[in-house]
């Protein structure tokens, strides 16, 4: 394992001696044999240094090597002390070899247990070094208060400074400045999850959501008998209201939208009949003109049913204009972001249909003309329509592409792996107040169509390379400004 | 009144069946068809005649009819649409294809049968035109080739002697050759041959 820092000395005094290893241990083993054996056979025999040197030198290699080249050393120097020696079967000299022998493997052994105290001794340092800049770390980031068991506030991290707007000078105050109602000791003992949200209160006196994990300190180990791990909500907050808000939007548009397709159905299903009306009543006028005077009071009264009619068409003209055609004013906005927008309610989705959605769109070159809450709702509409389509599939897939197909267009594809539609229901699936679903009105798909023809798309239908149904429209896309 | 045929292509009986009695009220023969597929299917062959489309149908709609007969039949059979829903971008498309008239329903019939006569006079004017350049073109290919150099110098506005100079032959011939066209493009004078002149080359 690499230390995180340096390893510091534990003991500045002494230079640390590294261990060495192979060769070079073994080059240092015999460079220590000829030190030590050098002084002796200069001196000669009549020296009664025997084993004083090579004591010498079989204690500084065993302090930086291991057991064999001590051994080496040991071995040498005893044999060169035999050799040496004038008579070699001398009882003393042996038993001087003897006794070296001994004294200066006990000697090696007490080294390299100090040794080994000694690097178990630096690692241990630097592990609490680590830990200790891992504490620092995570304290410079997360907001943490220590207080005792009456509540005052002991020590605040920066982090928590910043949350609650303060300064180190709040050090002292009760915990129920900042966090309302607080209480530690229940908060702890309390079996439930801790999801509670607690009202922080900043200096200036504005509130914001707030989370606290408390832990509590056995009653010996000081003063600090409780930490408390604080995490801001509001952001979490905000995004949630978000979601509900982009929910609520889609709803309205949906209701906008359906009426207007509502609107727009019933407005070509009474054209049709109010137009053969009108063009029957011209064509008898015609012929009741022919009648010469006998006719003339039959034409007026012709005439006035006709201009009736033509009344009833303006009506029905009006009163679609003011619904669908809400000015539908389309700006730059790009695909990737609409779409990730939309994850809330597409987790509500997926949650519903136990399906899991696959996003895959090009969010590099995706800017496009678009209406973002009429994109987003006929995202959603086929999306919704992919899943309910998936009720009976075991192993649901839905996905949806974006993809750059020309210079000008790009390309939306939402398709599942479902039953798909059959060829006959082609034709009619994008006609209003037609469905195939029991509880449908038959709006989506073709509330959807003309979105997509409000955004100079053509809504289409085919089979998925998934198996079942893909829908797919383009987008006009805004060319890039910035060079590529 | 006229030997010009209506074409109305409606998928809605009530619709349809009212245009048809409301055109031969006027003394206009119509033929009906019920959608796009059908009209294509049983095309008639008349050289020219006026069409009336819905623009939502089955199978293939208003649009696809407009652009098809564009296709095969040209500006010899002007389209008129009517429609329940108009929008701006579907007007203006349709324009740009060329319609001939744009009529959302439910419709004044008088203002329909304003909008046939216009067409139908149209093509009476437009065949009127075909024809005379037909015959024009006729009696061009009758000309010499000395004959038709001089006739271009003519409809240019060129002088005799401007010809002369140009063909390199002497005035007096110009002024026999010149006499010939006359006679042989069957214009009274100078102005009809020079009218006629732009309606040859007006193709």
């Amino acid at each position: 394992m690499k230390p995180l820092l340096p390893a510091t000395a534990s003991h500045p005094l002494l230079p640390r001696l590294a261990r060495r290893r192979g060769l070079q241990a073994y080059g240092i083993a015999l460079a220590m044999a000829a030190l030590a054996l050098g002084p002796r056979i200069w001196i000669g025999t009549e020296s009664h240094l025997y084993y004083l040197l090579p004591i010498i030198a079989v204690a500084l290699c065993a302090t930086v090597t291991g057991r064999k080249p001590t051994f080496l050393v040991l071995a040498i120097t005893v044999a060169a002390n035999i050799r040496v020696a004038a008579d070699p079967a001398d009882p003393p000299a042996l038993a001087l070899a003897v006794l070296f022998g001994v004294i200066a493997w006990l000697l090696a052994e007490v080294f390299w247990e100090l040794g080994a105290f000694r690097r178990r001794a630096d690692q241990l340092s630097v592990n609490l070094d680590r830990r200790q800049i891992m504490l620092d770390t995570i304290l410079a980031s997360v907001p943490v208060i220590t207080v005792n068991r009456a509540g005052v506030i002991l020590m605040l991290t920066q982090p928590a400074c910043q949350l609650f707007d303060t300064t180190g000078a709040s050090v002292g105050k009760s915990v129920h400045t900042y966090i309302d109602g607080f209480d530690a000791i229940e908060e702890f003992a309390s079996a439930a999850p801790n999801d509670h949200v607690w009202t922080g209160r900043r200096e200036n006196d504005t509130t914001f959501p707030l989370n606290v994990q408390v832990g509590v300190l056995p009653e010996q180990t000081g003063g600090d008998h409780m930490i408390l791990c604080l995490t801001d909500l509001s952001l979490a907050h905000a995004a949630d209201a978000h979601a509900r808000d982009l929910h609520a939007q889609l709803n309205r548009v949906w209701r906008l939208n359906s009426l207007g397709e509502m609107a727009a159905t019933l407005a070509h299903e009474l054209n049709q009949p109010l137009s053969a009306a009108t063009t029957y009543l011209h064509a008898s006028q015609v012929d009741v003109a022919r009648a010469g005077l006998m006719g003339e009071s039959a034409g007026r009264t012709i005439e006035l049913a006709k201009a009736q009619i033509l009344r009833a068409g303006s009506i029905i003209r009006r009163m679609r204009e003011l619904l669908a055609h809400q000015a539908r004013s389309l700006g730059e906005e790009r695909v990737g972001a609409m779409v990730a927008d939309l994850a809330g309610v597409f987790s509500m989705i997926e949650r519903a249909g136990g399906v899991q959605i696959e996003i895959r769109i090009d969010d590099v070159h995706d800017r496009v003309r678009a209406d973002r809450i009429q994109f987003q709702q006929a995202m959603v509409n086929l999306v919704r329509n992919g899943v309910e389509a998936l009720a009976s599939t075991p192993d649901p897939q839905l996905r949806i592409i974006g993809r750059v197909l020309s210079d000008t267009k790009f390309q939306i594809v939402v398709e599942d792996n479902g039953i798909g539609i059959a060829a006959e229901k082609i034709d009619t699936i994008f006609r209003p107040l037609m469905t195939t679903k029991a509880g449908g009105m038959g709006l989506g798909l073709s509330v959807t169509r003309t979105i997509v023809e409000s955004h100079g798309g053509v809504l289409q239908v085919e089979q998925s390379v998934l198996g079942g149904a893909a829908f797919s429209f383009c987008l006009i896309r805004e060319q890039d400004m910035e060079p590529e | 009144m006229t030997n010009h045929s209506v074409f109305v292509v409606e998928d809605d009986d009530a619709v349809r069946d009212s245009l048809l009695t409301l055109l031969r009220v006027q003394g206009i023969r119509a033929r009906g068809f019920c959608s796009g597929k059908d009209f294509f299917d049983n095309l008639p062959d008349e050289p020219s005649a006026c069409v009336i489309t819905d623009v939502r149908m089955p199978d293939f709609d208003g649009t696809e009819v407009v652009r098809r007969l564009a296709e095969v039949r040209g500006l010899a059979w002007p389209v008129i649409v009517i429609t329940g829903h108009a929008d701006v971008p579907m007007v203006i498309q349709m324009m740009k294809m060329g319609v001939a008239d744009f009529i959302e329903k439910p419709f004044d019939p008088s203002r329909l049968v304003e909008a046939v006569r216009g067409c139908i006079g149209h093509l009476a004017e437009w065949e009127g035109a075909q024809e005379a350049r037909k015959a024009a073109e006729a009696r061009l290919s009758q000309l010499t080739p000395r004959e038709a150099q001089v006739f271009h110098g003519l409809i240019e506005g060129k002088s005799n002697k401007e010809i002369a100079l140009d063909l390199d032959i002497s005035p007096r011939t110009v002024e026999i050759f010149r006499a010939k066209v006359m006679d042989k493009m069957e214009a009274p004078t100078l102005s009809a041959l020079v009218r006629m002149g732009v309606t040859l080359s007006a193709g």
